[in-house]
């Protein structure tokens, strides 16, 4: 199962590779978002640290969801699927294998997001660079986790993806509180002191959405 | 690989019939009328809150009719995904739809008891806010099955029906950290109501939970209609008599 995941994940990569337009388009929107935020509370923020974790947060999901909606339509249009079952796929492995694609993705994005948006808030602090990483993953697994199935979800419905965004936001309520929570503590005070409790809960998130989707899975792809 | 049986799946149970249903809907019906009677007579006036406090028994009432309906949705889309009988996806759509009735309610009542007893329409308190979190997910759940193609209509829906579930408890865990002010009514040692108010709570409670169940029948019911006049009217196309 691990040799096929990892067939899986590079050949989803080596499409990336080929055509930049959606890693590109996800990295844009992020920006656009952090952008809208300076834009229209520019004056007011009188406390960046506490406001940049909100700021990347959101870039961060809605850059997700661009991402996330395009992640299956390229199985659905080629018939991938039947041929990830006639090759003797297990459906778990599709999933887990779209997941990494999603994260590897999302941590490109972030990895020039994050230190833009520091420095556009003045809030750049080396010292917790390393901490704000492990974060930064944590969020991300469970924005692909959870997003991983809705997006094979809403690509069965007729609009396909519009329907991506309003399925996957109220889930991942508790993932974004968490890890807005979490780059606060880190920003404000340099560590993750006060914030363990929701570090904890976004580790707990992550488990439990990986595995509900990855049993759940067959049966959103099944034909 | 589950076992693909396609989207003619068996029926399974059946809906009740109409007499069974017009006994429930009296009994439903009487008890409402009952409850209704005793909070606005019987219960005792709360000291701090007078009058108002009356809206408690309504809005906890329909708050444990919702999450009664989504919990069933959850259970239902399990077995859906496991039997395959169209029974059980009738019953977890029916009762999602019964479900956001009550929670719709909650969070139109909440803000009103919330501006008497706090001075503030809304506050983000876990129970609230929680509610308003199931709303957004279920009201999805519904935009999904309006949405989604036919021949996957059930299994994507009842997928998006367990994940909504898994996710409530987390969702109050999450905003009881973030901010809390909410009266704790029911903790551990017991209920904080005089014995009186304890008698018509339970009451209200059974009325709005037997005023589901009937609500729950009537929808499914009219959920098998639908899908029997759907089939009868795809035979009649395949046989040729309507063009």
């Amino acid at each position: 199962m691990a040799r096929g995941i990892l067939f899986l994940i590079l050949k989803d990569i080596r499409l990336q590779i080929r055509s930049v337009d959606a890693i590109a388009a996800m990295f844009i929107m992020g920006l656009l978002v952090v952008l809208i935020f300076i834009f229209g509370f520019g004056p007011i923020i009188t406390k960046p640290a506490e406001v940049a974790g909100v700021v990347i947060w959101v870039g961060l999901s809605f850059s997700a969801v661009i991402g996330l909606s395009r992640s299956f339509e390229v199985e659905w249009r080629e018939e991938g699927f039947r041929a990830f079952r006639l090759a003797g796929l297990d459906p778990g492995a599709i999933y887990l294998g779209k997941v990494v694609l999603n994260v590897v993705m999302l941590l490109l994005v972030a990895l020039v997001l994050v230190p833009v948006t520091l420095v556009f808030l003045d809030v750049l602090r080396p010292g917790a660079l390393v901490l704000l990483g492990v974060v930064i993953f944590m969020g991300v697994v469970g924005l692909s986790a959870v997003g991983g199935i809705l997006s094979a979800v809403s690509s069965q419905t007729r609009g396909r993806e519009s329907l991506l965004s309003v399925l996957l936001f109220p889930l991942l309520i508790p993932a974004l509180i968490s890890a807005v929570k979490c780059t606060r503590a880190l920003l404000v005070g340099g560590t993750l002191a006060g914030a363990g409790n929701w570090l904890r809960l976004l580790g707990v998130y992550d488990l439990i959405f990986l595995a509900a989707a990855f049993l759940l899975f067959e049966y959103v792809i099944e034909e | 690989m589950p076992p693909r049986k396609g989207h003619g799946c068996s029926q399974g149970g059946q809906p009740a019939g109409w007499d069974s249903l017009a006994a429930m809907g009296i009994v439903a019906g009487v008890s409402m009328l009952v409850s209704l009677v005793l909070i606005l007579f019987f219960a005792p006036l709360e000291k701090e809150m007078g009058i108002v406090q009356k809206i408690f028994y309504v809005h906890v009432a329909s708050a444990f009719a919702a999450f009664t309906a989504f919990g069933l949705t959850f259970i239902c889309s399990i077995a859906y995904l496991v039997r395959r009988s169209r029974a059980y996806d009738q019953v977890a759509a029916s009762s999602v739809e019964v479900g956001l009735v009550f929670c719709t309610i909650v969070l139109l009542t909440g803000p009103i008891w919330a501006k008497a007893a706090w001075g503030v329409w809304w506050t983000w308190d876990p129970r609230l806010t929680t509610t308003l979190v199931l709303w957004l997910i279920y009201v999805g759940y519904l935009l999904l099955r309006a949405s989604a193609m036919r021949e996957r209509r059930r299994a994507v829906a009842a997928v998006y029906g367990i994940i909504g579930f898994i996710d409530v408890p987390i969702v109050f865990m999450s905003i009881r950290w973030w901010r809390t002010i909410h009266p704790v009514v029911i903790e551990l040692g017991g209920i904080g109501l005089s014995p009186r108010m304890k008698l018509v709570f339970f009451i209200t409670l059974l009325a709005f939970f037997l005023w589901y169940l009937y609500l729950l029948m009537i929808r499914w019911r009219v959920a098998a209609l639908e899908e029997e006049i759907d089939d009868l009217r795809k035979r009649r196309i395949s046989e040729g008599s309507i063009p």
